[in-house]
């Protein structure tokens, strides 16, 4: 076939070497695989039929390539094959229904056509599946799990971490979002400009989940980070100019762009996370700081040239510029940061907000002022690693070292990841022998 | 796609305005372009009954089957392309404003 490269072998041999293929199969897993999901949906338009179809087809390329070689493009092969896979299943589902109930009232339209079509999807059809994997009609967790783990691949296990549920849990969500927009016939595109407002915050938020996954684990999942910018830098220009949705998009995409500008600075070499004053500036990615600022100031000023209020994601982009934008950390202005964070409060009310209005306000030399906020929120976030943290923190601010100790350490208990607990643990003993001997 | 919206009151709904309650109009309009199939208006729950078959034996009961204060204050079958089409002529029963409208598809056999 001429469309074959052959890879480590001979002229006849189109054979590829398993490390080859395992690495050309892993790729299209990563980073094409919502492409080709997309693609194999708006041939069935059944997600849980599509998603097991590109499975399948993923194990087949493993076999199938060490034999003929990797094709020019891997993500055409899959996408050809998992739709091929995907119309039998639909077929075979057909069939079952019908020995059934003797009713034929499911057709695919245009399943044959779509099969000769061997060509990768054009355009950005990720849209299409993001837009309506946020549909309201699932709820926001499902929302996010299921732009996730279609578009990204992102596995059951990590979704299941990510949202603090058991993977059976996760499993269970899925199969049942995926089951509701087939029976309730949500339909599979990106919704007109009239319902683009409504549903452009939930899939913002959709967005800063995706972003967080990376924000996480900054070694493992830089990609997430990347998807998520550009998939905000497409809903930017899809949205017309003037809307007031676009503007939170745009500072979505100011927001991601200055977090994942200081990736680097963020995890020292040992895999620490580095407090942000810390951080190496020279480090930080400067194109992306200036794009994000540029993105961000340009939506500030039609904001208020049309008078318009910024919604939550260009607020919370204004207060990352803050931290950015003084040359040197100790130029942050920590009182006018507290102060956004207060604007923000009334947009959104997670306590998380308070709890970062809190650090702000202790920035600005007010600990006890912050202490009192970190305490409005106890019942709503106990037993939550930040929540302990910071209290911590502002304790050892206050010199009062044991009590710091107590709450360092009940972050360290609460705390998700290896990582975090060590850098809790390591708080507790910097604040000296007496505390490390502290206990509840 | 065929569904079926119950009309509900809700305690939580905007109150109940008889010039705003343009329900003829709103079927009419949904006769016009063909999507409307059935619907109707159903007697309080005062006048419901619920019936049960518990091993052979027959327990009839009056009331509606579950104690809630938002309850079916009737029904309209609808046939919509997709969600989103069903959706947006539930958002268009005044209803959708003084109580709730819940959008279910039809599960055909």
């Amino acid at each position: 076939m001429a469309l074959l490269v052959g890879v480590g072998g001979g002229p006849g041999s189109a054979g590829a070497s398993g490390a080859a293929v395992a690495a050309a199969v892993e790729s299209v897993a990563s980073s094409e695989y919502g492409r080709v999901v997309a693609s194999v949906i708006g041939t069935v338009n059944d997600w849980a039929i599509a998603e097991d179809a590109v499975q399948d087809a993923l194990a087949r390329a493993l076999y199938r390539w060490k034999q003929e070689g990797v094709p020019t493009n891997p993500a055409a092969w899959v996408t050809t094959v998992a739709r091929r896979r995907a119309i039998d299943l639909v077929r075979h589902e057909q069939a079952e229904r019908r020995a059934l109930s003797r009713l034929d009232f499911e057709i695919v339209p245009d399943a044959e056509e779509s099969v000769s079509d061997l060509g990768f999807p054009r355009g950005d059809e990720r849209l299409q599946l993001i837009f309506t994997a946020c549909h309201p009609a699932l709820t926001l967790e499902a929302r996010a799990a299921l732009t996730l783990r279609t578009v990204l691949n992102v596995s059951v296990d990590d979704l299941a971490t990510l949202f603090a549920v058991t993977a059976d849990a996760m499993q269970k969500r899925l199969v049942r979002a995926r089951a509701k927009i087939k029976h309730a016939g949500i339909p599979y595109r990106v919704p007109d400009s009239s319902q683009m407002a409504a549903r452009s915050e939930s899939v913002c938020e959709v967005l800063s989940g995706l972003f967080t996954i990376a924000y996480a684990d900054p070694t493992g999942r830089a990609q997430a980070a990347e998807e998520a910018i550009r998939l905000a830098r497409v809903c930017c220009q899809l949205l017309p100019t003037d809307s007031t949705e676009r503007l939170e998009f745009e500072g979505l995409l100011a927001l991601l762009l200055l977090q994942h500008s200081r990736r680097a600075a963020r995890t020292s070499e040992d895999g620490q996370a580095v407090q942000f004053e810390l951080q190496d500036r020279a480090l930080w990615v400067q194109d992306e700081v200036a794009e994000g600022l540029y993105v961000l100031d340009t939506a500030l000023k039609r904001a208020a040239y049309a008078k318009v209020a910024g919604g939550r994601q260009l607020v919370r982009a204004a207060i990352a510029a803050e931290y950015v934008r003084p040359l040197q950390s100790d130029g942050i202005d920590h009182e006018r940061i507290a102060d956004i964070y207060e604007v923000l409060e009334q947009l959104d009310q997670s306590p998380f907000v308070t709890l970062n209005r809190a650090i702000a306000v202790a920035n600005a030399g007010r600990v006890e002022d912050a202490l009192g906020l970190v305490d409005t929120i106890a019942v709503a976030l106990r037993g939550h690693h930040l929540h302990a943290a910071v209290r911590g923190d502002l304790l050892r601010r206050l010199h009062r070292t044991e009590e710091a100790a107590i709450e360092f350490r009940a972050a360290a208990d609460a705390a998700p990841s290896d990582r975090e607990r060590h850098t809790y643990l390591s708080q507790v003993a910097l604040l000296g022998p007496d505390a490390a001997h502290a206990h509840t | 796609m065929r569904y079926v919206l119950f009309i509900c009151n809700d305690p939580t709904g905007e109150p109940y305005n008889a010039e705003q309650d343009n329900v003829a109009e709103w079927v009419a309009t949904l006769q016009a372009s063909g999507s409307y199939v059935l619907g109707d208006r159903l007697r309080p729950v005062e006048d419901a009954t619920t019936v049960r078959v518990r091993s052979g034996e027959r327990i009839v009961a009056d009331g509606p089957f579950t104690e809630s204060r938002e309850w079916i204050a009737g029904f309209d079958i609808v046939e919509a392309d997709d969600l989103d089409t069903a959706i947006a002529i539930a958002a268009g029963h005044p209803m959708a404003r003084f109580g709730l409208v819940e959008v279910r598809p039809v599960w055909p056999f």
